[in-house]
């Protein structure tokens, strides 16, 4: 009896042991894997003109969000692998995740140092914050060896976005990458009360519109609030990669930088006054909106993507009726802002395979196609003219193309004009570029100021942005909360690495 | 129905009754009358064979116990690092309690502390007193009813929070929610729900009763089950009402039950419901001073910062609080009757 | 004996009638709301009464019935697996710790109950179970890491703490071993405790989707719970980040909303109806000591 009790109490310990050592190893092979990558060229003999029968087979995993899984998924891997099975003799496991949990997991999967290759990374789950975790392995060097065309062909301003502290972290999924502020309008009411979108160049020059729908449609909701930032204008740009208040003057060459300047304040004034006038629903900043907006509802909505045929994208979501659009800006960009890309892990056995793998995505229209649409003839079908259509209760239709790479490879769908890629990528070209769309900010030293500020501004926001909570009543005991919780030493962190950002760009 | 599965024990113990027992007879209770063996090692082991066949049958329990919940204890140290994924729990760099900071530079430390505690006790209260009152009240009641009553009390339980997060919308919503519907029609004033915070309170109390109370009643009542026919008989046979015997009989039986349910719920008192507090309200900033709560706070500071550590220390200063709670209502209850105490 | 029918009686009955009309109310809200048209819930809000009948939101969810027919399957081969191991480790646990005359009593169960107050989070088991245990799409990461929790315990020790002493000292006195009296006579007199822990633990298995989240990334091993609560975290996250799905180009029209959204409430809830009665059945006065005494 004794015997086995104590038999026990060692198997515990040694389990207890492991524990521990299991953890360090793990920490070691992390350390491994980080040094190999930086000298890939050592890590494997393959060049990129290496065929496949050259090359050991490997097995990579790719991690990425889905907004609904697919019952064909594994029909499509294997079709995938067979392609590269070919191609770079490698196979892959895809390992679609839930849009709605995708951060939770992979949040646990890279802080417990699990072992995969590929992940999405974007807006969701940001690769600079992912950089400054120690999560991503950087890519400099396997994109100069593996995927030279795919690093030229990008403009480079877009690589700066992807690079943190000088190293590159991710292959952005290249898609439109120009925002548009402006209102969209139902067309009913623009036709009934003679709107002359032309006259309409700012913000405030909505008011007398709103006002006719005030006094000639009591079912309708004039306007519904300003629930997107406002980071470019003619006079001035947003800093990006904060959180949206701080601003540059155009034409400043010494960049000096804005904390709340009085332009944006006055945004908000402007709906404390909407919202007393009664344009604003008097539940806005509390109803759901998006309901009042499916009924048709709303009348006047204000957006920063107008992009080319938004208003077939939300006819839908007005309940059916038509809209139109006007622009207040002309298109531009911050610059690019990691919204969707692809990144390999620090845990990767296999950077380098993972690489040549992410290449080919970006590069072959059918392997890319067969990731997005799955199989012709079996999910969807082609007609001559190159348009694609998804059969009737098609078991694999993902409809996320942003999510696998550059959507510039992506076959037709219907309603998509024969250009609309070439007009995309001018439109990126064309977009006017944010002078400072490079800065990326370390939040680490304030990452408490950061949070509190969060927190206070999750109060505040929505009875401002409705214009519900009066903004000069309730601005000075706000600012005070904001400075409680640490805006001072914020902002000076801030002003402090966007100087030295200034200097290292050659800006200043 | 019961007696089948009674018939084996009573049979069991009535043939080693008749089998006169061939160990001899051992004293279980703590203070041995034995004289005392020389060492404490020796004392400790001529524990551990009387006590051992208990220990074995506790043996899966404390072993899963280890290896599931007190190995990964080891993360607690997350609370004290700037965790870096590279440098694994151990590699990161310590940062004392830096982690801690963003819960106490501001005055809503007060507000959250304060509400999260404030809601719990009378979550605990109101809970306790109602699932009592009904788990005596079903008892007088014949067992087809009670089954019927039970289910119904039980259904909430199974809807998540956001769910009903949007059925009190559609209670409170202020255009065509059905209360100001219905104060409309009664020619009242309709309420802004979501913007005035003076009745939060109340409604908050009143969901969480309304999802688990029934939870709470389906433990008392077992435990009301568990209580042995004899003492009602009795107390019948000696003319006790009703009601005598639920005061009498029924409460002071359950009062271990209440005492641990209490204990348990103490040791939470840190911890807030998120998914009540969060979207019951819809989120509402205008309700923060009276339905923000420790984790709604932490959610909406660490939502965009993404940050281990922080969360870790979150959770670890409430594990320290409700630990210490428990540790004080654990003693006072001792002080009182050692009997009821949790350990 | 009192009258069969008495004025307290019926007073009692009203009660509870009552109370569970309108604790029920809410459910019934859902059940109308997934059966009607989602056009109709856009226009005219949520009713009682569905104003344009449609099973759409089931049609929605039963798209692939083979997908969820396995997923059942899946959730209820662990929850019995599940409840059965866990109900006997949870009563072995909490027997022995309410065992006043049990020398590690104390200890053990403020071994017990300290796990409830603190926990090393979920990165550490996470690494512990996919990196020591390995059981990353296994069924048992369904089961283990709930297999044994606190509150059950605790709330199973307050129920047997209620068995007097004498009952197992005079089974000593024959001579049975304490396994014994633990599994013929405590076992049998805690019928009702046992019912109810099973239902809690049940349920914990049932509406168990977060461990299944994390560990499970074979389709064919997904339970139902994972299989709702995805459909509705993506309604959710979608409906709720309105301007990255239309700057991302997410169709907002090919999701189902309101409807479906409650029909997941029930496809989810619905089973347990035929779960609760069946628990119920062992919510009997329990046995007396007198019969056991014999």
């Amino acid at each position: 009896m004794l015997k086995r009790k104590l038999g026990l109490s060692a198997l515990t310990m040694v389990a207890a042991a492991s524990l521990v050592a299991g953890c360090a190893s793990s920490n070691n092979n992390g350390k491994n894997a980080a040094g190999t990558s930086e000298a890939p060229s050592s890590s494997g003999a393959a060049s990129p003109s290496a065929s496949s029968a050259e090359l050991k087979p490997v097995e990579l995993s790719w991690y990425y969000p889905l907004s609904q899984l697919q019952p064909d998924q594994q029909k499509v891997e294997d079709a995938v692998n067979k392609i590269l099975k070919e191609k770079i003799n490698t196979t892959v496991k895809l390992k679609p995740v839930s849009i709605g949990d995708y951060v939770q997991k992979m949040n646990t999967v890279l802080a417990a140092g699990e072992e995969f290759d590929i992940m999405w990374t974007g807006y969701l789950i940001k690769p600079e914050e992912l950089v400054r975790k120690g999560a991503l392995l950087p890519l400099d060097d396997l994109l100069d060896q593996y995927a030279p065309t795919l690093k030229a062909d990008m403009p480079q301003y877009m690589w700066d976005g992807l690079t943190v502290d000088g190293k590159i972290y991710g292959i952005a999924n290249q898609q439109i990458n120009g925002s548009r502020y402006g209102f969209i309008i139902q067309k009913r009411f623009a036709d009934k009360y003679n709107l002359d979108t032309a006259s309409i160049k700012t913000m405030a020059d909505i008011e007398p519109f709103l006002e006719q729908l005030k006094q000639g449609e009591p079912d309708i909701i004039p306007f519904n609030g300003f629930y997107v930032p406002i980071t470019h204008d003619d006079t001035f740009w947003g800093v990006p990669g904060l959180d949206d208040h701080f601003y540059i003057k155009t034409d400043d060459p010494t960049y000096q930088l804005y904390r709340y300047p009085e332009e944006e304040l006055d945004t908000y004034r402007l709906m404390s006054k909407w919202y007393k006038e009664g344009y604003i629903y008097k539940d806005a900043a509390t109803a759901k909106m998006n309901d009042y907006q499916a009924k048709g509802q709303l009348a006047v909505e204000f957006n920063n993507v107008l992009k080319p045929g938004v208003e077939a994208e939300v006819k839908a979501k007005n309940g059916g009726n038509d809209v139109i659009v006007v622009p207040i800006s002309d298109w531009f960009t911050n610059g690019y802002s990691a919204t969707t890309n692809q990144s390999i892990s620090r845990t990767s056995k296999n950077p380098d395979r993972a690489m040549m793998l992410l290449d080919l995505v970006n590069s072959d229209p059918e392997l890319y196609n067969l990731i997005i649409n799955g199989i012709e003839g079996e999910h969807y079908t082609k007609d001559a003219d190159g348009y694609i259509t998804p059969v009737a209760d098609t078991k694999y239709r993902p409809n996320m193309d942003w999510v696998f790479g550059s959507v510039f490879n992506s076959y037709l769908k219907e309603g998509q004009p024969k250009d609309v890629w070439e007009q995309t990528k001018k439109i990126n070209e064309a977009a006017e570029l944010n002078p400072i769309g490079g800065f990326k900010f370390n939040s680490e030293p304030v990452v408490t100021e950061i949070a509190n500020l969060n927190a206070v501004w999750g109060e505040y926001k929505k009875g401002l942005t409705t214009g519900t909570l009066d903004f000069d009543e309730t601005w000075p005991s706000f600012y005070k909360k904001l400075q409680e919780a640490g805006e001072d030493k914020y902002v000076a962190e801030v002003t402090k690495q966007f100087e030295a950002y200034l200097k290292e760009a050659g800006l200043k | 129905m019961t007696n089948p599965s009674a018939h084996p024990a009573h049979n069991e113990s009535a043939s080693a009754a008749q089998a006169p027992s061939r160990t001899p007879l051992k004293p279980v209770a703590g203070p041995e009358p034995k004289p005392k063996p020389k060492s404490f090692l020796g004392r400790e082991l001529k524990h551990l064979k009387t006590n051992r066949e208990l220990l074995l049958l506790s043996v899966p329990g404390i072993l899963y116990k280890l290896i599931f919940a007190y190995f990964p204890m080891v993360g607690l140290i997350i609370a004290f690092k700037n965790y870096r994924y590279d440098l694994g729990m151990f590699g990161s760099k310590w940062v004392g309690l830096d982690n801690f900071r963003f819960l106490f530079t501001t005055d809503t430390a007060w507000r959250i502390t304060r509400n999260t505690v404030l809601y719990n006790l009378g979550y605990m209260v109101f809970t306790t007193i109602g699932a009592l009152l009904l788990a005596v009240l079903l008892n007088e009641l014949k067992a087809r009813y009670t089954r019927f009553y039970q289910t119904a009390l039980f259904l909430p339980h199974f809807l998540s929070w956001v769910l009903v997060g949007y059925i009190a919308y559609a209670f409170l919503n202020h255009s065509d929610g059905f209360i100001n519907r219905t104060l409309e029609s009664l020619g009242m004033n309709p309420i802004s729900w979501y913007r005035d915070s003076a009745p939060w309170p109340f409604i908050l109390i009143l969901v969480h009763l309304w999802k688990a109370i029934g939870f709470t009643t389906l433990i008392y009542f077992a435990g009301i089950m568990g209580i042995s026919g004899d003492y009602y008989e009795a107390a019948r046979i000696d003319g006790a009402t009703k009601r005598q015997m639920a005061l009498k009989i029924t409460v002071p039986l359950l009062t271990p039950l209440i005492i641990i349910m209490s204990i348990l719920s103490i040791g939470s008192m840190f911890r807030g419901d998120f998914g009540l507090h969060y979207f019951i309200p819809n989120n509402s900033g205008f309700l923060y001073s009276s339905t923000d709560i420790i984790d709604t706070y932490v959610y909406r500071a660490l939502r965009e910062v993404g940050n281990v550590s922080m969360s870790a220390a979150v959770g670890f200063y409430q594990s320290v609080v409700g630990f210490i709670l428990v540790l004080l209502a654990n003693g006072i209850v001792r002080k009182i009757n050692p009997e009821h105490s949790m350990w | 004996m009192e009258a069969k029918y008495s004025v307290a009686k019926l007073l009692n009955h009203t009660f509870f009638t009552i109370l569970s009309i309108l604790v029920v109310l809410p459910f019934l809200l859902v059940i109308a709301v997934s059966l009607t048209d989602e056009q109709s819930l856009t226009q005219h809000g949520y009713q009682f009464i569905p104003r344009d009948f449609s099973l759409n939101a089931y049609r929605y969810m039963l798209d692939s019935p083979d997908i969820l027919f396995r997923a059942y399957g899946v959730t209820i081969f662990v929850t019995i697996a599940g409840t059965l191991v866990s109900l006997l480790i949870t009563a072995m646990t909490a027997y022995v710790i309410s065992r006043p005359d049990y020398r590690y009593s104390r200890a053990t169960t403020f071994y017990v109950f300290f796990t409830m107050l603190f926990s090393g989070g979920l990165v550490p088991s996470y690494i512990l179970i996919t990196q020591y245990l390995h059981l990353k799409d296994s069924l048992l990461a369904l089961i283990l890491p709930i297999l044994l929790s606190p509150f059950n315990i605790m709330v199973m020790k307050g129920f047997l703490s209620k068995i007097p002493l004498e009952v197992i000292e005079s089974a000593k006195i024959d001579g049975a071993k304490e396994y014994r009296i633990f599994f013929r006579i405590i076992l049998p007199l805690a019928t009702p405790a046992l019912a109810t822990l099973g239902l809690l633990i049940a349920f914990a298995y049932w509406n168990e989707w977060f461990n299944a989240m994390l560990y499970i990334d074979d389709p064919n091993k997904v339970p139902l719970q994972l299989l709702l609560v995805r459909t509705l975290n993506s309604i959710e996250f979608i409906t709720t980040n309105s301007e990255f799905s239309q700057q991302l180009g997410i169709d907002l029209a090919d999701f189902p909303n309101n409807s479906a959204r409650m029909a997941i409430a029930v496809l989810a809830g619905g089973p347990m109806l035929v779960i609760f009665p069946f628990f119920q059945r062992f919510f009997i006065r329990g046995l007396t000591v007198g019969s056991l005494k014999g």
